[in-house]
């Protein structure tokens, strides 16, 4: 879980763990499923100590667990701006592949074609999968735009794999 | 310039691409070109072949006839005042009085009436008949000479033997005269038919020696003196007969006929030919009409994506409308110069076989003001039929015509849910019918256009059988004259029809393509398919059935003075083999249309 | 136990001599019931053609086709009509619906074609739009529809008389993204009431909605591969999907 947006929750309003946690497993939607309750602290124990957040424990009834309340320091608001102006991107990484393909053609360790194949099929499966959970998705479901971005990427790594296809059967 | 080559280019590509459309479309403005071209010939004709023969055979500008008082015979003082008459200041030349009667003919089983009139070897001043075969009455070697209408009417000719009253005469000549109307119309000018059951029939003339008159007459028959007067001035023979015809006592009257009259009863049995081939080339100028409707209609969504490419590369609506018409224009020139022509060639051929003429199948001539009647017609019918779609066609919006959407079909709610009970056939065949309302109007209007040509024919038939005469008589040349006119009209009438079908078949088979291949892959088989293109045709057939008979009858009763309805088995033959043409022709595309592989269409689409 | 359809040996050429395509050579395949299969492949691969012959749109030069036990491929046109008609419900790229019909008008009418009563047929096609979410569409032209709205009414027209399997041709080719989702989550809807669905595409998305993925090159198959029932986890789908 990336602590710039445990941050940018808290940048409107001081909150409590819980609810942070209840507002990302809304946006991951299905994708939120597999999402440690517990890492929610962590992360937020993290964020304090680097004096990025304060805590104050609220007080409650005897039989109840202790509250905190988070709370965004002067540290933390920077670092929330500076997140939303970054510009970073995963780079797609095909090297690995590629290589793959042609190291395997130079020694004869194995036909491309086939390793293409398996690649497809294995991919064609994951599309499947993510395009299942994205129809499953009610409407207006925020979770639908990330499984739409998800199967987008597959589909994108699909059709290179086409291509590298068309290439490696023209007889390289 | 540029812009006229581009657009002959264009153009000229355009028809290439579909000869068929090209060629089927000349075929439609050529038979209407050509009909409306013997129409207009036909107009004025007779004064030409009659004028020839007048001046050939030295005719008489006035006929006189004394007649007999009833009871009698022409008496001395008659025959006095008849020579006084010719022998007026007026009259330049004059042939002798030759005396004339009645008796019945018979020749080969053909049983008639002829008007014998005696004559002289010596031919004489005013009219010479036309001796077309064998030779004059000779009064030394006996024998008769027949007016050429007649001895056709008759079947007879030179060598051949007729009967006059019981009396066996060998038929010397055959013989053209300006002076009396040749047969149908003989007694148009003095006759006195008083044997029982000869008021009806119509005379033919013989000319015989002047002996063979008396012998004939005998007394029992009236005889009637024919003198023929050539004037110094030809055209005041109206007022001559006028002044001093039917003047006399009752006994021995003198009729009177000016050249005039005479010319006037030869142009009324062209007349009537002409009235047949106008209405019948309004008719077939109708049918072009809707021939080419149905061609400009359905190639138009065709027509669109093309004019959208055109509009793209920058021509403007203007010139995109002018080229759409000059396709059409180009094969409307060809269409009325074909046209011509044939008229000019057929004319002769199916109207002026007048026998009692000479020149008749002589030069006919095609006027300048014909020709431009004939181009004027056939241009504005290819103007008026393509320039709404044409214009239509350029205005559509570039990006429209470029995505190639042709007009989106029609809905009618009523026939969507009338249909919805019925088998397929009548299912998707009232669909069709409803998807193109104009083009199911169409086939509605032709096959009225067509069947009420059909059934005016009919009944114009069924009066000519009920004027002609007992069986048995001689043919009337002027009745099996209009029945060949008629049935050449009716044919032409029907062929065209048959075209337009075909092509509206065709049109809505092509335009239901798509569609039925749909239909089959939801479960339509291909009877089922065929039989809704079947259905789509039928019906507005039938619509058109009924329009043309209750028009073409009506149009009939308001020609004609008297009606005499023709049998209804005729009428109803007629509908019969109009719905099985109907079938038929549709039932070939139709047919062609449900074979087709649908997975071939559905690639296509 | 045989398929709902089934082809043996199956070939359809075209052209002659240095021009022959083999649109499809000598292909065999098996459909069970209730099973959602996708054939695949670039185009002119002759997965059209397969599909067109399988649903008797078009004859084999070689091979047979059974279809819910019946061979069809050397029987009369007008008995494959009514084979299609009770057995074979077809889904287009074009979804060639008739224009001037109403979105009912047209899934009422291979229930009226199959010969029932103009009331029943209303009232199935009414109960399938309803399926297919567009009951308030019904009285629609479908000019007046959406892309995917007009391909839900041609499957919804294509389910009218129960056929034994639906075949689709390239159901999403002529549909962006959200319309393509709508028709994809309806034949996943399909597919789990059990309905047969051979589905030819050439678009990833659609094929891997099936059970089952048949990779087709040349006129000839190249891969046949069960994608299987189990679905991966949520957080497998993220990992797989954000594969940096």
């Amino acid at each position: 879980m990336q602590q710039e947006v445990v941050l940018a929750l808290l940048a409107k309003e001081p909150s409590h763990g819980y609810e942070l946690r209840a507002q990302i497993e809304r946006a991951l939607g299905p994708l939120g499923a597999g999402f440690n309750a517990g890492q929610m602290y962590v992360t937020l124990g993290r964020l304090e100590q680097a004096g990025l957040v304060s805590s104050t424990r609220e007080a409650v009834a005897s039989d109840r667990p202790e509250r905190r309340t988070y709370e965004l320091t002067a540290a933390g608001r920077e670092r929330v701006d500076q997140w939303l102006s970054d510009v970073t991107w995963p780079r797609p990484d095909l090297t690995n592949f590629h290589l793959k393909l042609m190291v395997a053609a130079a020694q004869r360790l194995a036909e491309p074609l086939d390793i293409v194949a398996a690649q497809r099929r294995e991919l064609v499966r994951r599309l499947r999968d993510a395009q299942r959970a994205a129809m499953a998705e009610p409407d207006g479901s925020d979770a639908a735009l990330l499984l739409e971005g998800v199967v987008l990427r597959i589909e994108a790594d699909l059709t290179w794999l086409d291509a590298c296809e068309r290439t490696w059967s023209d007889g390289r | 310039m540029t812009s006229i080559v581009l657009l002959y280019r264009l153009a000229r590509r355009d028809l290439r691409r579909r000869p068929a459309e090209a060629l089927l479309l000349l075929a439609a403005l050529a038979v209407a070109s050509t009909t409306l071209t013997i129409g207009l010939v036909l107009h004025g004709q007779t004064a030409v072949p009659y004028a020839e023969t007048r001046q050939r055979t030295s005719g008489p500008d006035v006929v006189a006839a004394l007649f007999p008082p009833p009871g009698r015979s022409v008496t001395g003082a008659d025959r006095d005042r008849l020579a006084a008459l010719a022998g007026r200041r007026e009259v330049a030349a004059r042939s002798p009085a030759f005396p004339t009667t009645w008796a019945s003919i018979e020749a080969a089983g053909v049983n008639g009436v002829a008007e014998v009139q005696g004559r002289d070897a010596n031919p004489s001043p005013v009219d010479r008949p036309a001796v077309v075969s064998g030779h004059w009455v000779d009064g030394d070697h006996g024998g008769v000479v027949v007016e050429r209408a007649f001895a056709r009417a008759l079947g007879v000719d030179v060598g051949d033997h007729v009967t006059l009253d019981g009396q066996r005469l060998r038929v010397v000549g055959v013989a053209v005269s300006a002076a009396l109307p040749p047969y149908p119309q003989l007694c148009t000018i003095g006759c006195i038919l008083d044997r029982p059951g000869w008021p009806s029939a119509q005379p033919g003339l013989v000319w015989a020696p002047r002996h063979e008159v008396g012998s004939l007459s005998s007394g029992r028959e009236p005889v009637v003196w024919f003198q023929y007067l050539r004037l110094h001035d030809p055209s005041t023979a109206p007022a001559f007969a006028a002044r001093y015809g039917a003047d006399g006592p009752p006994t021995g009257r003198t009729d009177l006929e000016p050249w005039q009259a005479i010319a006037a009863r030869q142009a009324e049995q062209l007349s009537s030919e002409r009235t047949v081939v106008v209405f019948g080339s309004t008719l077939l100028v109708v049918l072009a009409l809707a021939t080419l409707a149905v061609l400009v209609g359905g190639r138009m969504a065709d027509e669109v994506s093309r004019v959208g490419t055109l509009k793209a590369a920058g021509a403007t609506p203007a010139f995109v409308a002018r080229l759409l018409l000059a396709s059409y224009l180009a094969v409307g020139l060809v269409a009325a110069a074909v046209g011509l022509v044939a008229g000019r060639v057929l004319a002769p051929r199916l109207v002026a076989r007048s026998a009692g003429l000479l020149g008749a199948s002589g030069p006919t001539s095609v006027s300048v003001g014909d020709v431009l009647i004939v181009v004027g017609t056939i241009l504005a019918v290819v103007v008026v039929a393509s320039v709404i779609p044409a214009w239509r066609a350029a205005r559509t919006s570039t990006v429209h015509a470029l995505a190639g959407a042709g007009r989106t079909p029609h809905r009618s709610r009523l026939i969507v849910r009338a249909s919805a009970g019925l088998p397929p056939p009548a299912l998707f065949g009232l669909r069709f019918v409803a998807r193109r309302p104009r083009r199911t109007l169409l086939t509605a209007m032709s096959i009225a256009v067509a069947v009420c040509g059909s059934v005016v024919a009919l009944y114009a038939q069924a009066s000519l059988r009920a004027e002609r005469g007992p069986a048995g008589g001689p043919a009337d040349p002027q009745v099996a004259q209009l029945h060949t006119v008629l049935l050449a009209v009716t044919l032409l009438l029907v062929v065209m029809t048959a075209v337009n079908l075909v092509f509206v078949a065709t049109a809505s088979a092509v335009d239901a393509r798509r569609l039925l291949a749909v239909a089959r892959t939801l479960g339509a088989t291909p009877a089922e398919s065929a039989a809704s293109l079947g259905v789509a045709q039928v019906l507005p057939a039938i619509v058109g059935l009924v329009l043309g008979f209750v028009a073409g009858s009506a149009i009939f009763r308001a020609l004609a003075a008297h009606t005499v309805t023709p049998p209804l088995a005729q009428l109803a033959g007629l509908a019969l083999l109009a719905v099985c043409l109907v079938v038929a022709l549709t039932a070939v595309p139709a047919r062609i249309e449900a074979l087709r592989p649908i997975a071939e269409t559905l690639r296509e689409a | 136990m045989s398929g709902v359809v089934r082809v043996v040996g199956l070939a359809k050429h075209y052209g002659n001599g240095n021009a022959l395509v083999r649109a499809v050579d000598d292909v065999d395949l098996e459909v069970a019931t209730g099973e959602a299969v996708v054939i695949t492949g670039p185009s002119g691969c002759g997965k059209s053609t397969l599909l067109h012959l399988m649903g008797g749109l078009d004859r084999p030069d070689a091979g047979e086709v059974w279809i819910a036990g019946r061979r069809i491929d050397h029987t009369s046109e007008r008995t494959r009509a009514r084979l299609r008609r009770d057995n074979v419900g077809f889904v287009f790229q074009e979804f060639h619906l008739m224009e001037e019909l109403t979105a009912v008008e047209n899934v009422e009418l291979p229930a009226l074609l199959a010969g029932r009563s103009s009331r029943q047929a209303r009232r199935r096609a009414t109960a399938l739009l309803e399926q297919v979410g567009l009951e308030r569409q019904a009285g629609h032209l479908p000019s007046a529809l959406s892309g995917g709205q007009k391909q839900r009414v041609a499957i919804a027209r294509a389910l009218v008389n129960e056929p034994a399997v639906l075949l689709a041709d390239e159901p999403t080719g002529s549909l962006d993204s959200a319309a393509t989702i709508e028709v994809l989550r309806l034949f996943e809807r399909l597919r789990a009431n059990g309905q047969t669905l051979v589905v030819v595409t050439h678009d990833q998305r659609t094929a891997a909605t099936a059970d089952r993925m048949v990779g087709m090159r040349d006129g000839a198959f190249v891969e046949d591969v069960a994608l299987g029932p189990e679905t991966a986890s949520a957080a497998q789908i993220l990992t797989a999907g954000s594969r940096e």
